[in-house]
């Protein structure tokens, strides 16, 4: 073992001052690595991500409001940088979205020495 | 002079030195995982939310998707837990927030060493008997087949019990399962439970540092 701790949080530092927004989107394909972007994103659901951050991990909360992106069906879902870049995607069944009710969407990200 | 002797030794040779130091070269890596990801849905009750078309009405209003009178604030609001799913359905818990803490509790989570301990007490002539209730770690409309959990256990004395239980529907039925190894799960179910059993005087001193999950759906 030779990576620090404090090591390990500048990354994760890196990490959460990079991470921007969230969206959601409507294709359940399975992810591959290799992917770029949401398959089917709806652009219009982005929402600025809040962030908290504590030792070796950071955890990001996405909020989909009741105003927006309504009456599709959501099964997909990335985090982006102010560039836009995908750093993830996960999927999940579909969840249907209507004004009475917000989605929020939490990620824990965890960093330690591989 | 037995180095003297070696170099001597190697100048009769009449060749360069063809070795050098050798350096292991240390690989550092931060590994990064982004487990589990938990969707929620919110259903906004009769809350006042500006430019919202129904709720957002000022005023004399029948209007609510409620039916009932505009509240500002979060009157009505009802939080609902959809989905839990993991990357390559593997379910790491590090114990570094209590997103997935549930009842019944009352063994210790400890955010800050980031273990779930025996209880909070380092005292050992008290015998202690807690539970510690985790999940869903999966939940997506689809059945969990089997389960592996894979656990790093410390025990302040080797008597200490760790007992692991699973259950796939909802709670209803838990299974004990065995640290790493695999099982087939009994009473199949979409919604992922970790129950941990702590029995012994370890306390505070056993504890787990990592739970990990692997199940097939």
């Amino acid at each position: 073992m030779s990576l620090l701790d404090q090591g390990i949080n500048r990354f994760r530092d890196l990490h959460y001052d990079d991470m921007d927004t969230g969206i959601v989107g409507t294709a359940g394909d399975v992810v591959v690595s290799t992917q770029t972007d949401l398959v089917s994103p709806v652009t219009a659901t982005e929402a600025t991500l809040i962030k908290t951050k504590s030792d070796k991990s950071n955890t990001t909360e996405y909020k989909l409001d009741s105003s927006t992106g309504l009456d599709d069906t959501y099964r997909e879902y990335a985090t982006y940088n102010a560039a836009n870049l995908a750093f993830n995607r996960y999927v999940f069944t579909g969840i249907a979205h209507t004004s009475a009710d917000e989605i929020i969407v939490k990620n824990t990200w965890f960093y330690s020495e591989g | 002079m037995a180095q003297f002797d070696y170099l001597k030794t190697k100048d009769q040779m009449g060749r360069p030195d063809s070795t050098g130091l050798l350096v292991k070269k240390v690989s550092d890596a931060v590994k990064i995982d982004d487990r589990p990801l938990i969707v929620e849905r919110e259903n906004i009750g009769n809350s006042w939310i500006v430019g919202h078309a129904r709720n957002g009405l000022v005023g004399a209003n029948t209007n609510t998707i409620g039916g009932d009178q505009q509240v500002v604030g979060s009157s009505g609001r009802v939080n609902t837990l959809l989905r839990v799913v993991n990357r390559n359905n593997i379910f790491y818990e590090r114990f570094i927030n209590e997103l997935l803490k549930s009842t019944p509790f009352t063994s210790d989570w400890d955010t800050t060493n980031q273990i779930l301990k025996m209880d909070s007490s380092s005292i050992h002539t008290t015998p202690y008997n807690t539970i510690a209730t985790i999940g869903p770690f999966y939940k997506n409309l689809i059945n969990i087949t089997s389960v592996q959990i894979i656990v790093n256990e410390n025990k302040w004395n080797e008597n200490d019990q760790i007992l692991y239980y699973v259950s796939a529907d909802d709670k209803v039925n838990f299974q004990q399962v065995t640290n790493n190894t695999k099982t087939q799960i009994l009473n199949i179910g979409q919604v992922g439970w970790v129950k941990i059993v702590f029995a012994g005087n370890g306390g505070a001193d056993t504890y787990i540092d990592e739970l990990k999950v692997i199940y097939n759906v």
